[in-house]
């Protein structure tokens, strides 16, 4: 019988292809259960050290940060690396290094006090303890000035606008709104990139706790189109910076706007407010925006790009940046 | 200079010209790529892709050989004391007797200067394997070497490390934007309408320019001169049906193609069963695509023969949905639609015996539309005027206008010199929203438009290029592509030149070398993560430079006993690549400016491939083996460091095998296998302390744990494997030959992944999941050639 049905597959090549379909499409058939969905383990990670250090530098102390990167898996997380022992340097031979147990402090990380460190470039080193050492380099942005014919001055000219004042007499407070215009011209460099981060603050440590007080300052929506400036999503502030075929930092207007609620209109005139207009590195303005992206996302994941976090530490986590600024009273 | 140093060799020697048409004998379709081949002066020369040649000689008597792969080669002695127009008819089928005239054809690949140029059949991408029975011309592509798919089942082509946008994909010489059906899981063309295929993947002639890395040139077909003809084939996904035949008998004739789907068909009477159990709700979905295909040719005398040729092609995916409440009801609609269109007139004209021109005009159009329209309705009278609209609609679109002249030039046997000018006309529409907003009669309606302005630029280019032989072992092709663009008051300039050489080693392989620099003026801005009819088309801008590439190419070629090898390496560099920032994408850019939403950058690419080519006998096929490279850089993406691109494919390999069992029965099987995609998934975290303010007191630090990927494309998928293996049973008639084609997709049913997330899995614990769409699919198909 077998015998016969071999012959006569022998001359029926049909046979022949039915049964090799067969075969395929058992095998085939066979996995079709498991779905169309497998799980894949997340790659082994290594971790690496995570260096945070922006800072001022008129300072009187420079803080800098080292945390281990931790897998998603890692229940511990990114862990404080105190051993960390920190080293700012020049090519000209400066050096400074600051950091271990001794310089830590808890709350706060690393602290060089005093540094005094000249302008120019930078280089900062991290090492600790079972990981890879990481560097990045910063230049220092020139110290902004407010007096005309400095060479790195910012002009200015706000315009505060009558305040709106409503009475709750029944509270026996009122609530006042204030649209403050300003106008900016920042200054700019040759062969230099130019960042300016600018943040409305106002003092809130000077409001009553007791009396329900409450005041906020934010720079209104409605400023106008202007390509050199953008709003930053990590807190309420803008970057400004100069952009190809525009006329450099000139003539940058927005409003911004106030609000207050609270006991009485010399209340809130008395309040201290400030525009922090802060110069950064690029590499520091770029932190800043990928932080602010990852935190606050537009668009849906899967149709966008993915987010990284910008990195100038060779550790590939982490920034150096290094800013100056100087508050110009509202 | 080209043309003059020709002239001056044509003057010291009494030169006749042999020239004229090389045909299919059966239907009369030109035939690209014959060659006619002079064994005594060891010289010949090949067809263009109207099937033209021109073969200059010194006077004397001559055997020449006509041959094509696929047909019988013929002989003729010719008596050349004259010019002689002298078209010649190829009989086609004699591939299976393997009648190859080793050693007196021209075309062989060692004897060929271009590299890096291949082609595969139609007959042969008929007979592959295919998803649910329809063959698709650009999944065929993807099975040679430096061609990869951009993923499971899509049929977009990432040529040497480039992306899509950068493939010129020709139809009938008009440049076509989008190729894709069905979210790109089929392409536009159509097998029966086609009658050839090629594809270059460097060592650029420089009568192409205007993309970076690949030229898919696709002609439709003619047209049976002869006498009516059909096919017609219907499989689970969709029907077709081509006619063609003689308008006037070998003067003129016709071609018509049409494709749908009946996925809407198949649905509707599903869906309509579940609306039955509520009679408040009605959903209707739909989604067809259908293409058309239509082609006239007519020889208006000897010298001279018209072409109009059309394609149109649409894509409508949608769903309405209709809730009635008493007396309001509220429906909302949801639609995504993408069209093709291209229409082209050409003239071709014989000026002598060594001229040969070809003018063209040509129209191509892409629109892309979608939207969601909302409207609640009061159906009781008295409440009239708390009725209430929204509609929120996308679109986008390029639109060109073409208008460009050939020449090709033959003065003596050394030379054969190619030169002309085009100029385009491009119309984007790079993406606008428009917002309607209806309350009733409370408010006053908003209607207005969001997002990007229109742009139109002039693109123009002109060229010229000899392909001549100055040693006996050495061939060269030199040409020079000089392109401009004016657009938003800017012009980019760009003269780009072209050298392809083949120099003759011994036991008849070719060594073989090309320098290739190309500009491109359009760009596509699209995800890497998904391909989509979203993606957008944009021009090069004042802001925006021209991408720009150059790419060296190096391999040997030799062919023997009916196979064909060659070994290629290539390094290619690209500059002015956008790509959108890092979390920017189509939905985030509704109704911004995409200018603002892209950045641009650099890339490189490089690799080595392997081909063992089998066109003709019983069995024919291939293997192909890919080792490559390719890597993007941009300023604002990845901090600005180096990364692999998402198609960067480390190993890429593929097996095709057709055998012809006997006159009823074909066999076809293929496997392909490629390493896996390079993704970006978050896989680390780390904590981060930065200033919340920055009044002087740097101590005041705020600490941020963040989820990162620690690189831009670090994570790589599952490689890639499949095979799918297809069995054609025909039987001939008088008049007709009917086929079954069974086919099976995904054989072994390997999930390869078409997308990956970071996910949970059922005890909390993050996974990443790999989600395949196309397990084993088995399908069959009936054809009917008549």
């Amino acid at each position: 019988m077998a015998y016969r049905l071999l012959i006569n597959m022998k001359n029926n090549i049909s046979l022949w292809i039915g049964l090799l379909g067969l075969i395929v499409l058992s095998t085939g058939c066979e996995r079709l259960s498991r779905g169309v969905v497998q799980e894949i383990e997340f790659p082994e990670h290594e971790p690496r050290l995570a260096v945070s250090m922006l800072c001022n530098w008129d300072a009187d102390t420079l803080v800098a940060r080292a945390q281990s990167s931790a897998g998603i898996l890692d229940a511990d997380g990114s862990q404080k690396q105190k051993e960390t022992l920190f080293t700012l340097s020049q090519s000209n031979g400066a050096s400074y290094t600051w950091g271990g147990t001794t310089d830590w402090q808890d709350g706060i990380g690393h602290v060089f006090e005093n540094p005094g460190l000249e302008e120019g470039e930078w280089t900062l080193t991290a090492e600790a303890p079972g990981f890879e050492s990481a560097s990045g380099i910063q230049t220092t942005p020139p110290r902004i000035d407010t007096i005309s014919g400095a060479p790195y001055h910012v002009s200015f000219e706000f315009t505060p606008l009558e305040p709106e004042v409503d009475e709750w007499p029944e509270e026996d407070k009122i609530f006042v709104r204030q649209i403050i215009e300003i106008e900016l011209t920042l200054p700019t460099r040759e062969n230099a990139q130019d960042f300016f981060i600018l943040q409305p603050t106002i003092d809130i440590d000077a409001l009553s706790t007791e009396e329900y007080e409450y005041a906020a300052i934010w720079v209104n929506r409605e400023f106008d189109e202007d390509p050199r400036v953008e709003r930053l999503r990590l807190f309420e502030g803008l970057l400004v910076q100069e952009v190809a075929g525009s006329i450099g930092l000139e003539s940058i207007t927005f409003e911004l706007e106030v609000e207050y609620y609270g006991q009485t209109l010399e209340d809130y005139e008395a309040l201290s407010k400030s525009l922090q207009v802060v110069a950064v590195t690029p590499e520091m303005a770029a932190y800043y925006v990928s932080l602010g992206n990852i935190r606050n996302p537009d668009g849906f994941a899967l149709f966008s790009e993915p987010l990284l976090a910008y990195t100038n530490m060779s550790s590939g986590y982490g920034c150096f940046g290094v800013y100056r600024s100087i508050a110009l009273p509202l | 200079m080209l043309i003059c140093s020709a002239g001056v060799q044509l003057s010291f020697a009494q030169t006749y010209t042999i020239s004229g048409h090389i045909a299919d004998e059966s239907n009369g379709e030109q035939l690209m790529g014959a060659t006619v081949w002079c064994a005594d002066q060891a010289v010949g020369a090949g067809t263009n892709t109207y099937g033209f040649y021109s073969l200059t000689l010194e006077k004397g008597m001559y055997d020449l050989v006509v041959s094509f792969t696929g047909y019988a080669p013929s002989k003729y002695e010719i008596n050349l004391n004259q010019d002689i127009k002298f078209d010649i008819a190829l009989s086609p089928g004699v591939a299976i007797s393997e009648a190859v005239v080793t050693g007196e054809t021209y075309n062989r690949i060692e004897d060929q200067v271009q590299m890096s140029k291949m082609e595969i059949p139609i007959d042969q991408i008929k007979r592959l394997p295919a998803i649910g029975g329809e063959v698709d011309l650009m999944k065929s592509l993807q099975l040679l070497p430096g061609v990869q798919s951009g993923g499971e089942g899509t049929s977009g082509l990432y040529v040497r490390g480039g992306s899509p946008d950068q493939n010129l994909m020709l139809l009938d010489g008009v440049p076509l934007y989008s190729v894709s059906h069905l979210f790109g899981f089929f392409s536009v063309f159509n097998a029966d309408a086609v009658r050839n295929m090629t594809i270059t993947k460097g060592g650029y002639p420089a009568r192409y320019g205007g993309r970076l890395s690949s030229i898919v040139d696709i002609s439709m077909k003619d047209g049976n001169m002869k006498s009516f003809h059909g096919t017609s084939t219907v499989s689970i996904l969709s029907s077709k049906l081509t006619l063609e035949g003689p308008l006037v008998k070998d003067k003129a004739s016709f071609m018509i193609s049409g494709r749908r789907t009946y996925i809407d068909l198949l649905l509707n009477p599903i869906i309509s069963s579940i609306n039955i159990d509520d009679s408040d709700v009605t959903t209707d979905p739909r989604y067809f695509f259908y293409d058309f295909n239509g082609k006239v040719n007519w020889k208006v005398g000897s010298r001279d023969r018209l072409y109009f040729s059309i394609f149109n092609g649409r894509d409508d995916f949608g769903l309405e949905s209709t809730e009635t409440f008493g007396t309001s009801s509220s429906s909302i609609g949801f639609g995504l639609a993408w069209t093709n269109s291209v229409a082209a007139a050409r003239w071709n004209h014989e000026w002598g015996p060594r001229m040969f021109s070809n003018v063209m005009l040509t129209r191509s159009q892409y629109k892309f539309r979608t939207g969601v329209e909302f409207s609640e309705l009061e159906l009781n009278a008295d409440s009239a005027g708390s009725n209430f609209q929204f509609a929120s609609i996308y679109q986008s679109g390029i639109e060109d206008y073409t208008a460009r002249v050939d020449f090709d030039f033959t003065p003596n046997p050394q030379h054969f010199i190619r030169f002309g000018a085009s100029t385009i006309r491009h119309q984007f529409n790079p993406g606008a929203t428009t917002l309607q907003l209806d309350f009733g009669t409370e408010f006053p309606p908003l209607d207005t438009v969001l997002g990007s302005a229109g742009v139109s630029s002039f693109e123009s280019a002109a060229y010229i290029e000899d392909e001549f032989q100055p040693h006996e072992r050495l061939k060269l092709n030199i040409g020079l592509h000089g392109s401009i663009l004016d657009v938003q008051d800017k012009v980019y300039t760009s003269l780009q030149p072209r050298l392809a050489l083949n120099y003759q080693l011994p036991y008849g392989t070719a060594l073989k070398a090309s320098f290739a620099t190309m500009t491109q003026f359009v760009n596509l801005l699209t995800n890497e993560g998904l391909a989509l009819p979203t993606d957008l088309w944009v021009p090069s801008t004042a802001a925006i430079t021209p991408q720009q590439s150059w790419q060296v190419a190096a391999g040997l070629a030799q062919s023997f006993d009916g196979f064909e090898i060659s070994l290629e390496g290539y390094y290619k560099k690209m500059d002015g690549l956008l790509s959108y920032r890092e979390g920017a994408g189509f939905t985030s850019g509704l109704n911004e400016n995409w200018e603002d939403q892209v950045t641009q950058g650099e890339g490189n690419s490089y690799g080595g491939e392997f081909l063992i080519q089998k066109k003709t006998g019983r069995t024919t096929g291939w293997i192909g083996y890919t080792l490559s490279w390719s890597n993007r850089r941009f300023d604002e993406v990845n901090s600005g460091q180096w990364f692999p691109f998402t198609y960067d494919r480390r190993h890429d390999a593929s097996i095709v095998i057709l055998h012809r069992l006997s006159d009823q029965w074909d066999l076809s099987a293929t496997w392909v296998y490629g390493t896996g995609r390079a993704l970006t998934l978050s896989e680390s975290r780390f904590k981060t302390f930065i200033p919340s303010n920055f009044d002087g007191n740097t101590m005041d630090l705020q600490g941020v744990t963040i989820e990162v990927p620690s690189t831009k494309n670090g994570y790589r998928t599952s490689p890639y494997h499949r095979g799918d293996i297809s069995v054609t049973k025909s039987k001939k008639r008088e008049h007709t030959e009917r086929s079954w084609i069974f086919s099976c997709y995904n054989v072994y049913n390997n999930l390869n992944p078409f997308f990956s997330l970071v996910d949970t899995d059922d005890n909390g614990t993050r996974v990443i999941r790999e989600y395949g769409i196309f397990p084993i699919i088995p399908s069959v198909a009936w054809r009917i050639d008549f």
